[in-house]
């Protein structure tokens, strides 16, 4: 592409960073994408909603220790 | 060659590979995830020591001159943010032992908390611009799979919430980096600290900055950016939420500062007032919101979102003092907000709830009290523990600067942490056992939980007791960050 002796392409050439850093930035959006469709997915099918709205469990969902945790008197 | 550099992010990611490994194995998983979290700690401290006695350090990746290759540099805050990040981990890990359900550990926790902690590290390390956004989305996606690993249907709606909001946090920080090399054709950091002084209209560089205000505010959980952390943090297992509330928002933070002092450093374009503004916001709004919560974990999460507006208070000031006082907040918060989620976790294993209303009696496990209080006296700033020292240099340079609105606000909301604090106090521990179905369970709680507690209450009494050696690093960090002409001279050399 540089001819011999010469420090600068002869032609004009596009700038081939810009190119790594979007190919890069599409490779990690497809994957963020993939992990949020099923992560919508599987909160559409246990909450029968994908309105944030609409979802009120994290206010209200008891996290106390479950019967199996407590311990055998 | 700095080839030690890459270590804080090496060893993580390879204790990664072996949990990978050994996923039918949960001994061989622990075993490694503790010799990998005592390489992190134990790289942490060295590259303090290194940075501290021979200055700033930098790593041109394979070779490759800045600003052309991806540069890694450790100055005093990466230093030091690396280190803290090992103790956090290494805390974590001691605790995930007895925590983790071996559900959860089958569907992978252990390889996702050190990519995660890979992440971190990376961020706090890298001295690109575009490498940060890369670190950012390794952290984002442990985070987002860490968030939901349990299932549950308080994660999933967590996790929806955080998910999108992160994702739009992502894009308007790729969106602000791809103007950025519009404008200026380098995304590392030191040469733009050379380059954007170049650029014509000082409105472009200042609107540019805004993209990166509001996308590293979201994740550090800015005053109105904020409604996803509440929403999301109390929802999956007390060590994931541990190390979330001790890291990731500080992550944005460091993010904050980092740009905010080396990229765009303050002029007169308004955005140091702005900045201001929202620190004062976000103090008060986390510290009134945590006064509406019933939920151990929910008040705690308000109460990050409060205590990063006394870091961004510091930025904002931008003075010497203000800034030392910022990097010693992060310190000492970081210790302490890990160490109250991971005793909520007590909590819960000692009275059976995470929910004020149904839990009461505590006070009969003496060690528990004297565990909890210590870190919760500390956060509400109490002398002498840790951040009665980050909130007094703090209101001293607000003083200093003439500010004397934040330094009011600053006191009074140290004053309402007290509130706070005092509820979960009241409730958890000194009134009686509310219900007979709860009563007072006599669980055994497993040492590997008590331990790393123990071992952070210490650190935040050491931090309390002899605060000097930590001011006075915190204090090199901020000359650092005020005159970043060293950071830039060491990585881009005699290159202009």
């Amino acid at each position: 592409l540089i001819p011999q002796g010469s420090l600068q392409p002869a032609a004009a050439v596009a700038n081939s960073l810009p190119q790594a850093l979007i190919l890069t930035a599409i490779v990690i959006g497809f994957a963020l994408l993939a992990f949020i469709f099923i992560l919508f997915l599987r909160a559409y099918q246990q909450l029968g909603t994908v309105d944030t709205e609409a979802m009120t469990d994290s206010e209200s969902g008891s996290q106390d220790l479950t019967p199996a945790e407590r311990p055998r008197p | 060659m700095n080839g030690w550099l890459v270590a804080p992010i090496i060893a993580p990611f390879a204790a990664a590979a072996l949990a990978l490994l050994g996923r039918r194995r949960p001994l061989f998983q622990h075993v490694s995830a503790l010799v990998g979290a005592a390489i992190h700690l134990a790289a942490g401290g060295w590259l303090l020591y290194r940075v501290h006695h021979q200055g700033i350090a930098v790593l041109h990746v394979g070779s490759w001159p800045a600003p052309f290759g991806i540069a890694l540099v450790a100055d005093h805050l990466s230093a030091l943010m690396v280190l803290i990040t090992g103790v956090v981990y290494g805390a974590v890990v001691v605790y995930s032992r007895a925590e983790i359900s071996a559900d959860n550990r089958q569907r992978g926790y252990y390889p996702l908390l050190h990519i995660l902690v890979g992440g971190i590290s990376g961020a706090f390390l890298t001295g690109d611009l575009f490498n940060l956004y890369v670190w950012f989305e390794v952290m984002l996606m442990a985070s987002f799979a860490l968030l939901v690993l349990g299932r549950t249907r308080a994660q999933m709606k967590g996790g929806v919430t955080y998910v999108v909001i992160n994702l739009f946090a992502t894009l308007l920080f790729l969106t602000g980096l791809g103007l950025v090399y519009a404008m200026t054709g380098t995304l590392n950091m030191a040469h733009l600290h050379l380059k954007l002084r170049a650029v014509a209209d000082p409105g472009q560089v200042a609107a540019v900055s805004m993209l990166f205000l509001t996308a590293f505010g979201i994740k550090a959980g800015l005053f109105p950016l904020f409604f996803w952390l509440p929403a999301s943090y109390h929802t999956p297992p007390v060590a994931v939420s541990a190390i979330f509330s001790g890291l990731l928002t500080k992550v944005g933070v460091y993010a904050l500062i980092r740009t905010f002092t080396l990229i765009f450093p303050f002029d007169n374009s308004g955005i140091r007032e702005l900045v201001l503004a929202a620190a004062a916001l976000t103090m008060i709004t986390g510290v009134l919101g945590a006064a509406a919560q019933g939920d151990i974990r929910r008040i705690l999460s308000f109460h990050i979102i409060s205590q990063v507006g006394y870091m961004v208070l510091g930025l904002g000031l931008f003075t010497p003092l203000a800034l030392a006082g910022a990097v010693f907040y992060l310190f000492h918060h970081i210790v302490v907000k890990a160490n109250l989620f991971l005793i909520s976790g007590l909590i819960r294993q000692h009275g059976g709830s995470f929910a004020l209303d149904r839990s009461g009696g505590l006070y009969t496990r003496g060690l528990l009290a004297l565990l909890f209080l210590i870190p919760a006296f500390s956060l509400a700033g109490f002398p002498p523990l840790s951040g009665f020292w980050a909130k007094m240099i703090l209101i001293r340079a607000s003083l200093d600067s003439g500010q004397f609105a934040l330094a009011g606000v600053a006191a009074a909301v140290g004053l309402l942490t007290v509130y706070s604090m005092t509820k979960i106090w009241n409730e958890a521990f000194w009134k009686p056992m509310p219900t007979t179905e709860n009563a007072i369970v006599h669980n055994r709680v497993s040492a590997w939980m008590t331990a790393p507690v123990v071992a952070l209450v210490l650190l935040t009494v050491c931090i309390g007791l002899w605060p000097e050696p930590f001011v006075q690093l915190a204090r090199t960090a901020a000359e650092e960050l005020l005159d970043p002409m060293a950071y830039v001279y060491t990585v881009v050399g005699e290159m202009r």
